[in-house]
Formats: structure tokens, sequence, C-alpha cells
């Protein structure tokens, strides 16, 4: 086992994860703009659907000629500017699965040029309070994939719409909505989070001036009491049953920690603004 | 160490990973996301990349089927246990090119959608994936109409397996739907059947011609017929048949059942068939289809006069049938064992086209699907499949079926008392046979049990058991002899004498000698009170009888139960309407359609050779194709004539009271079981008891043991002769001589 090696990794992974929280925030901020989007598109669909259900030559608006036409042609023309816009969007959702893609991509070819010299004992080890190198890295993928089958579900919705298939337009906001898939957002969050938050774990150098030059995981450091014990006065629940999983945990506390994101902040200031470790509950 | 195999975990579905232990995955030499190769047992594989598991357990392995063998999709592997061999180390090199084809969910996708998109759809979906040559990549998980790729090919000099990058080109070269996709993988499992192949190789004709040449037929101008009715006793294989046929086109088959389209509401089953038609028609746009109607005479009886709701779902079908284009090439194949219960305007051509009538199997064809059973089963060498053929005369497919079960479980209930290799044996075959009886036998009219009686146990007689081995054993036994003669077997024999004198033992020791089916009648069975239904009884014992030819069928007093014309009773009595229909089954002028054993010969375009090496077994089944009757009677004058004539009961036997000797035959095998003294002459008795039957002999023994009972105050151990003199003498015999004189002349 080589340290370098393994410092590429982690360095890697920092890496990848903070971009992952940069692509997350911008995912989820061109999603939101999609919605009013999808809305407006289905709105038009509707109105497509009352133009040809509607006798103009019933109303008094039968004077004006050829009106039924002209309607149809401007509706027609909003849907094309509203799907215009979309595919903007969506071709910023594909830069941000690609950039994702690439960093996933790039972690891994760091993985792999180090496979020699990590041993599966390495990838594998992992305390309560960090997950392992393998963890993270499953993580990532799954990020990843995630991305890549939101993008693709999206874009099939998008693409099998038809200007003739009035009842498929008119569904396509509600089929965009039923898309979203909350839970593997939130698991993105908190693996982003939790990354963020064992990265300063392992950087002694910010709570532990006297260990500056060791970059490894040191179990009994006092960031990591800390960090236990918010954990366990957060959760009774002890947790750091060994060999428990972190992933399992993460989700099993998965939906107080989101819950409880703002404090969660406060730890992260904490520990930032502090050089010492500190007992004392965050909310304090 | 084994691995246990575990259902994947839902976060790992769609990821292609394995989860396994690290210990293993370090032994293997495997690091993260490596590809191995998963083989499991059946042929089947799967390609995934290695991951430890979460909680780093060894011992257990997690396998998400994304890129796996076809067949594993359908038949998800579970409880298994595999060895850490069976997990191979396999090298992916990235890929230039990879040919694919699409499986999507429904017709109408594949009609909308532009193949660009299908294209860069796909493209995206298996971006990053390991493929495997000729393996199935699933992508269900992506959620959207596109649902499974196929590897067709890789574009590598060497290996099956690679990696698909962003840079692969990738060539989609069909589009097919799931249901096409599901019935082409049903045909990998191939389905046993045996002594059906022409009816088969007909059906696939009739599937293939259209595909195969499109232009001779339209440029001939014919349509190819669409419509096949298979006809059948139960259990002959009309069912595994089409599933065969099916299979072995690679057609696509759409099954109704009857229960499944008839709704309660009405319209509704109108509705559901018409859906059914249109299922088919979808499904014949992707290739060859068969719209397989089974059990087709619940579904369309006979229209009746009412508006009974059965009646418009008759109609929709006619409608249906009719209203099918020639561009629709899908073949309906309608199954049933009830024809005559059909709706007739369903059986004209233009719907029913042809209509293939599958007999109960002739014994070449028992021997074929003997053969095909024991196939799979460890089956001793020595076990005779064409003698087993011989006996299991009626036996329809799924009794056969049965048999070789029924033989396997006594093979294993022996083997797990003592260990010793598992064979069936004969002796298994023997016990099953006595256990399985024929279908067509069962539940019907004048099925009967008969202990076992051989020829030894009837004394005396010598004449008149060589006469009935003759007419009845002989013809079973020796038939290349009679054949070679020219010489056809009895129909009928007809055994008369004074009563007591055996009539009925000589026909069960034949009955016992001759193994075959053996029914018997009487005045209970076919009497009614309704006008007519005793003939249809008779005439359907016939029908049955022939069913499972060869058969004897014992009319025991058949004076009573069948009359004669001449004896001044009113023409139209039940007994001369049941004598005719008598004359008529013994010697008609031929058999009903339905009733054919075998299949006929079919002409096809194919020319399939014709097989004339059958040999022994045809002669068999010429000789043995008919019912023998054996008729028994005291009053053989009371019979019609016409009965009496060859042709019907050829072989009429005097069955003699017993002469002196046969009656110390009779003695010897009466006292037999009992502890007779010493000084007890039987030759004295057999001469004292002239005109006494074989019964009254039997019933002496019984007395005189009777008397020594009486006399010795139950303590007797041994019956002495005085008891047989005493018994003897309050005894008279049961014949006269005068009656015995009546039956020396012949009745014919």
């Amino acid at each position: 086992m080589s340290k370098p090696a393994l410092l590429s990794l982690q360095q890697a992974l920092r890496k990848s994860f903070h971009s992952l929280e940069n692509s997350q925030n911008v995912w989820s901020s061109v999603l939101a703009e999609c919605s009013p989007l999808m809305d407006s598109l289905g709105n038009l669909a509707e109105q497509s659907r009352a133009l040809s259900n509607v006798q103009l030559s019933n109303t008094p608006l039968r004077d004006f000629p050829d009106l039924q036409e002209r309607l149809r042609f401007k509706l027609l023309q909003a849907t094309d500017t509203v799907l215009s816009k979309i595919t903007e969007k969506m071709s910023s959702l594909q830069s941000v699965r690609d950039s994702t893609s690439n960093q996933v991509s790039a972690v891994l070819q760091v993985y792999e040029q180090n496979t020699d010299s990590l041993d599966l004992l390495t990838v594998t080890e992992r305390s309560a309070i960090t997950p392992s190198l393998c963890d993270m890295l499953q993580w990532l993928q799954d990020a990843e994939c995630h991305y890549r089958q939101q993008f693709l579900r999206r874009k099939t919705l998008l693409q099998t719409l038809r200007a003739d298939d009035l009842s498929s337009l008119e569904s396509a906001p509600k089929r965009w909505k039923s898309l979203e898939s909350p839970s593997a957002e939130d698991c993105i969050t908190v693996w982003v989070n939790v990354n963020y938050e064992i990265h300063f774990a392992k950087c002694p150098s910010l709570l532990n001036p006297s260990e500056e030059n060791g970059s490894e995981l040191k179990p009994e450091q006092p960031v990591n009491r800390f960090f236990d014990v918010y954990l366990r006065w957060t959760f009774p629940v002890d947790f750091r049953k060994k060999n428990c999983s972190w992933v399992e945990s993460v989700c099993m506390y998965q939906t107080l920690i989101i819950q409880d994101k703002e404090e969660f902040k406060t730890l992260r200031i904490m520990h930032s603004s502090t050089k010492k470790a500190q007992l004392e509950p965050c909310h304090t | 160490m084994s691995l246990r195999l575990l259902s994947v975990d839902a976060c790992d579905r769609g990821s292609q990973r394995c989860r396994l232990g690290p210990g293993l995955m370090s032994a293997l030499g495997l690091s993260l996301g490596s590809p191995v190769l998963v083989s499991l047992p059946g042929g089947r594989s799967c390609l995934c990349t290695a991951w430890p598991r979460s909680d780093l357990a060894e011992g257990f392995l997690q396998v998400d089927l994304k890129c796996s063998s076809a067949n594993l999709i359908s038949h998800p592997p579970t409880h298994l246990n595999l060895d850490p061999a069976q997990l191979t180390p396999t090298p992916c090199p990235k890929l230039k090119g990879v040919k694919i084809s699409v499986v999507v969910q429904s017709a109408d996708f594949k009609k909308h959608t532009a193949p660009r998109l299908i294209h860069e759809l796909v493209k995206d979906m298996l971006r990053g994936v390991y493929v495997h040559r000729k393996h199935v990549i699933n992508l269900e998980d992506f959620d959207t109409e596109i649902r499974y790729v196929v590897i067709e090919d890789i574009n590598l000099e060497s290996g099956h397996v690679g990696l698909i990058t962003s840079k692969t080109a990738v060539e989609i070269t069909g589009i097919q739907t799931v249901r096409h996709h599901r019935s082409q993988l049903q045909d990998q499992d191939t389905i046993p059947l045996g002594g059906l192949e022409e009816v088969a190789a007909s059906l696939k004709e009739m599937l293939q011609l259209p595909l195969l040449y499109p232009d001779t037929l339209s440029t001939l101008g014919v349509s190819c017929p669409r419509g096949v009715l298979l006809v059948g006793p139960p259990g002959v294989g009309k069912t595994l048949l089409v599933r065969k046929v099916v299979g072995e086109v690679g057609a696509s088959l759409v099954v109704v059942r009857g229960p499944e389209v008839v709704g309660s509401r009405p319209g509704e089953s109108e509705e559901k068939l018409r859906a059914v038609f249109e299922r088919a028609r979808s499904a014949a746009e992707e290739g060859p289809c068969v719209l397989f109607l089974d059990e087709l005479d619940s579904l369309c009886p006979r229209r009746s006069g009412s508006s009974a709701p059965e009646n418009r779902l008759v109609a929709q079908l006619l409608t249906l049938m009719d209203g099918m284009n020639q561009s629709d090439r899908f073949l309906i194949a309608g199954a049933t064992n009830r024809p005559d219960s059909l709706d007739p305007a369903l059986r004209r051509p233009g719907r029913f086209d042809r209509e293939v009538i599958i007999g109960a199997p002739t014994s070449q064809q028992r021997k074929d699907i003997l053969s095909v059973l024991c196939a799979s089963m460890p089956v001793c060498p020595s076990v005779d499949l064409t003698e087993l053929a011989q006996r299991t005369t009626g036996y329809v497919g799924a009794d056969l079926s049965a048999l070789c079960r029924e033989a396997a479980m006594h093979a294993i209930r022996e083997n797990s008392k003592g260990a010793e290799e598992q064979a069936v044996v004969m002796k298994h075959f023997q016990e099953a046979l006595k256990l399985v009886r024929p279908s067509c036998l069962r539940s019907r009219l004048g099925r009967t049990e008969l202990s076992p009686v051989s020829w030894e146990q009837i004394g005396g007689l010598d004449e008149v058991k060589l006469k009935i081995q003759q007419s009845v054993e002989w013809p079973m036994k020796h038939p290349e002899a009679f054949v070679r003669l020219g010489l056809c077997r009895p129909r009928g024999v007809l055994l008369y004498g004074p009563p007591g004198c055996a009539k009925t033992t000589l026909v069960r020791a034949a009955a016992t000698s001759s193994h075959c089916a053996f029914l018997s009648v009487s005045g209970a069975d076919l009497y009614s009170p309704y006008v007519g239904d005793s003939e249809k009884a008779l005439a359907q014992l016939f029908h049955q009888a022939r069913a499972c030819a060869p058969c004897i069928l014992f009319l025991d007093e058949i004076d009573t139960l069948i009359g004669s014309r001449s004896s001044g009773q009113s023409a139209n009595s039940v007994q001369t309407r049941l004598l005719s229909v008598l004359l008529n089954e013994m010697d008609g002028v031929g058999l009903k359609t339905l009733e054919r054993r075998g299949t006929e010969k079919i002409l096809q375009a194919e020319g399939a050779e014709e097989n004339h090496t059958q040999g022994q077994l045809d002669c068999q089944e010429v000789c043995n194709k008919d019912v023998m009757v054996i008729a028994a009677t005291n009053r053989p004058d009371c019979l019609d004539s016409a009965l009496l004539r060859p042709g019907r009961l050829d072989h009429i036997i005097y069955v003699p009271p017993p002469d002196r000797q046969a009656r110390l035959c009779i003695l010897k095998l009466c006292t037999e079981s009992m502890p007779v003294d010493a000084d007890v002459c039987l030759e004295e008795l057999a001469t004292k008891t002239e005109l006494y039957s074989g019964a009254d002999l039997e019933n002496l023994c019984k007395e005189a043991a009777l008397l020594a009972l009486q006399e010795e105050n139950m303590k007797a151990s041994t019956i002495k002769h005085t008891y047989f003199l005493r018994s003897l003498s309050k005894m008279s015999p049961s014949l006269t001589a005068k009656q015995i004189q009546t039956y020396q002349k012949r009745p014919r």
C-alpha cells in the first residue's frame, strides 16, 4: 500500500464530490426552471384541444376569416417556442450529466491506475465516521447513473411528444413531474454533505495543529470524537457497531439529517471555526 | 467454500454490479469494478462488475442481471449455491463496434418512433456497460419503452466480451417487441413430443409456406390455409403439438382459453375475442404467429335456437375468421376432443380449412412416445420399449407419461430403501402398468377389474382351452404367422354349454393370458328406461373398446341381453334394437372418422418420405385393430342366426360338461387346498359324479369339508372319504342327460 496512491485517490474523490455538489445545485435549479415551461406546454395542449372541440362557425367569431387555422398556427408556434426553450434547458442538463460522467470516469481512472498499490483491505477500510474509498467510489457511480437515467427519461419523454397526439402533450407536465425522484436526490445531497464532513475530519491540520504533517485518518482524533458525540447526541442509537455499513447508517439517519440540515451546517461551521474539539451540542 | 446466491439489493438494480466478499475478490485478483463472468448451471451466464458487499461478509453473492444470457432473464436463479470457481475474471477491451437488436415494449412505440431516436437513446443507455456476445442487456431500470437489447455480435477478433464506451459504434439490426422476443426465447427449451412427426410437419408447412414462398403463392392465386382444427381424444398431445410446432418455427403463440374470453356482461366476451385477434394480428406483423383456441368446443358450441350468449360469441368468431385478410399472416389452430359439438359453420373451408384427426397412438407411435419420454430418464438398457408399447394398447401420450412417472417413482421408492444405482428397470414399468390404466377406459361403461386366472386353474377341457387360445391368444402373440398365412383374427367367439361348466372362468383366463383390455357388460349397464339409451350405450361400449383395441368385450348371458328376431317378440323391443346395434358394430360398413387410430397420411409439398420399415409392429396393428367379442350362453338356440354367421361370431365353441377324466382334474384342483385324508379316492368320486358340472363338484368338496367340521366338532384336521360319499349321497347333479342332448346339435 502506498501513500501517494491513496492520497491521489482521496484528492480525486474530494474534487469530484465538490463538483458533484455544484452539479447537483445546477441540476435542481435547471429542473426548477423547466417545470413552468412544462406547465405552459400542457396549457398549450389544452388550448389546442379546446380549439379542435369548438365549432367556430356556430359562434359570433365566424366572421373572422380562417380563424381556426390561424389560431392553430399560433398555438403550434407557441408550442414550438416552449419546446425549444425546454431543449435549451435539456442541453444544460446534458452538460451536467456529461461533466459528472467525466468526473466519475476520471476518478475511476485514478483508481484503476493505482489498483496495484491499493489492496482491497485499504479500499474497504472504514470507520464509524469515514466511509471507505469503495463506498465513495460507489456513490459517485450511483450519482452518475442517476443523472444519466434522469436525463434519458426526460429526453425520451420530450422526444416522443407529437403535435398530433394531444393527450400525450396534455399529460406531459404530469409525467415530467413523476420522473422526479426526490429520494435519489436526497441521497446525493447526503453523500455530498457527508463527504464534506469527512474531508474536514481527514484534515487534521484544521483541528489538531500538532499533527499537521500526517494526512491519514486517525480514529482517535478529537474531531472524530466530536462528530461521534454529535451523532450520538442526535441519534440515541449506537450506530458504531463494528462493520456497520456506512451507507446503512447514513440511510438510517438520512431523513433526520435532511431535516436537521440547518443544524448540520452549524456543525460544519463549528468545525471550521473552532480549532479545538467541543463537546457542547451544537444547538446551543 | 460455496457462495450462496442472494437476490440483488434494490440500490444495485441496473448497476451491473455483483456483490461478493472482499476476501474472495482478492483471491480472484479482482479490483473494484472489474468485470467478472458468473456461470450458472444450465449453460447460463451473466457478466457483471465486482464490488465488495457493503457489510464485507464472505460467502454470499448478489448478481445484478443487467447483462446475462437470454434464458436467465425469464428464469432468474434462486436458491443456488455456487462454487467460487464459477466466477471468472474477464478482461474487457473497449469495443469499436457492436451489432444489437432492440426489444421495445409496445408495437406502437416501434411504429411511431424514428429509428434515429432509438439509436441515440440506446447508445446513451449502453454506455459503460460490459457486454457479452449473444447476451441480453436489461434496460428495464431506465423505465422507458426500450426494454432489452440483444447483443448480436461484437466487433472483436477474439473473445466474447467488451466494454461499450461513448466511442463504440452501435448498429441496430432489428427492432422487435417484448412479446415477440419472449416467444423467440421459448423455442429454446424444446418440448418432447413423439409419434406425431407427420402432423407436426404438415402444421409446420402451413406456417412456413406463406413466409418462405410468398411470391409463388400469389402467382398461383391461391390463399394458404389459415385454419387447422385438431381433433382427437383427450391426452393425445394436441396442445403440446401446437406448442412444439410454434417453438420449432419460431412463431409467436397467442393462446385463447375459454374462461378467459367469456365475460359476464353482455358484449364483453365478443370484445375480448376481438382484442385477441387484434393481438395476433400485431404479433403477425413481426413474424409467423399462431392463434391457438384450446378446447374450442367450450368456446363455440353448436348454436341453439334460443338467443343464448354463446350464439353471439360463435357469430363473432365466425366473422373474425372471415374478416382475416390475406395480409394477416397468422394461422388459427383449434383443438377439441368433441368435434361433433362444434358449430358446423366453423368447419367449412375458409374457416378451419383443415381438420387433422389425431387418434389414439398406434404401437409404433407409442414406442416413439416412450422413447422420447425415457430419453430423460435413467432407464436400464434392458427395458424393451417395443414390448412396453405392445402392452400399453389404448394408452395415449398423457397416460404414457404418467406411466413413466409412476415407474420412476417406483424406482425412487426402491432406491430409498437400499441404496442402489438409480435406474428404472422393466419391473418398475410392470408395477406402474398395474396402477396406470388407459384414460379412455376410465369411468366408462363395462370397465372390469378381474382377478387373474391361469389356464392351469381350470381342470380338464383341454380341447376347449386350445380352441380359445387359438382364437384369442395366438393372433396377439404370433401376429407375423397370421400375416404370413393371410389369416385375420376372428371377430367373435361364442361359448355355449350347460351352466356351471366354466364358460366365464375360461374367458377370464383368456383375458389374463392375452394382456389386453377387458370389458364386460351386463344388462344392468345397458338397459335404461329411456328409449334409445340402451342402443347408445352399446354403441359407445364398442367405440370405447375400439379406442383401446385390442380389446376383449365379454357379453355374458348373451341370450338374455340380446334378443332374437325370430322368437316372436315384438319387432321393436329393446332387445331387437340392441341386436341391430350389435350386428352393425361387429360387421358394419366402416368406422367413424373420429375413431381412427394414429394419424392419416398427409400429403405434403416437402415430400416427406414414407417409412416402410415398421415391420413387426405393423403386423401387430393389422391383426389387432379390432375388438374381439366373446359371448357366453347356455341357450344357443335363442340367438339370432345373423349373429352366428362367420364374420360375426366366427368360432362357436361347445363347452361340454366334464367327462370322467375332467371331473378327476377338477376334483384334484378343488381339493388342492384341502387337507384330504389319505383314504380319499378321487377316481372313485369322479366315476360316481356322472352329470355333475364343475360348479357341482366344487360344491361337493365344500359340503364334505363342512360335514367334517360338523361331525368332528370343529376339530377336524382332515377330510375323510366317508364325508365325500355322504355329501354326495345328499346331492343330485344339476345337469340332466336330456339337457345335454339338446346341446349336442350345433346351433348353426
